[in-house]
């Protein structure tokens, strides 16, 4: 019942919540990452999100698979055009048994997402644009 | 060989970029040859990494025949 993709719409996160609940599992942990506005000084106004949707999704159900073969339900999504404040750009959901299984690989799919994953971010801040994950 | 471009690299040079790749060639050799043609963007090539078939490549031998798609990965920033 895994859900993996790359979405251009906003990501319906209570459906997708939804979705991770059977009687098997116990523990349903999710990570939401959202558009902020600030870091430290730096004011952002809109992110711009550009993918490389094949090898993306493909990263994806790699990183999935390795929770899915351990029993779990899985969660993926990640949204992809021009995000404003406050809007959620991924979504990730692991349900386990137990709680510990859930937060533990909750974590890493988002922290290995964000390492492995094709995709890329054009930051509009006010005093000018950044492009996310390169060293200035 | 057309070569795809992302993120920054596609917005300042385009979607793709066509190279003459020889037979048999190492993924270094391919940022090399855009690096030649854009010095500008030397920065973000030896920061970027390079996918064949939509796999990653580290610095193993590539023969061009096995090459479907190429494409140049800069520092991924998703989430």
């Amino acid at each position: 019942m895994s859900i993996v993709k790359i979405v251009e719409e906003p990501i319906d996160v209570a459906g997708l919540t939804e979705s991770l609940m059977h009687d098997e599992y116990g523990g349903i942990d999710t990570f939401i990452g959202t558009i902020r506005q600030f870091t430290d000084e730096v004011e952002t106004e809109k992110i711009e999100y550009t993918t490389y949707k094949k090898m993306a999704e493909k990263e994806m159900h790699k990183l999935a698979d390795i929770v899915l073969a351990k029993g779990m339900d899985v969660v993926m999504v990640h949204r992809v055009g021009e995000l404003a404040l406050g809007e959620v750009a991924v979504f990730i959901g692991v349900a386990a048994p137990h709680r510990a299984e859930a937060f533990e690989n909750c974590q890493m799919l988002i922290d290995t997402l964000k390492k492995t994953v094709p995709i890329w971010k054009k930051e509009y801040d006010k005093d000018k644009i950044r492009w996310g994950g390169l060293g200035e | 060989m057309k070569v795809k471009l992302f993120s920054v690299l596609a917005e300042k040079i385009g979607p793709t970029i066509d190279l003459n790749l020889p037979d048999q060639f190492v993924a270094q050799d391919v940022l090399d040859q855009i690096k030649e043609l854009h010095p500008d963007y030397a920065n973000v090539l030896d920061q970027s990494l390079v996918a064949v078939n939509e796999e990653y490549t580290n610095d193993e031998s590539i023969k061009l025949e096995s090459v479907d798609e190429i494409a140049i990965i800069p520092p991924v920033s998703g989430g």
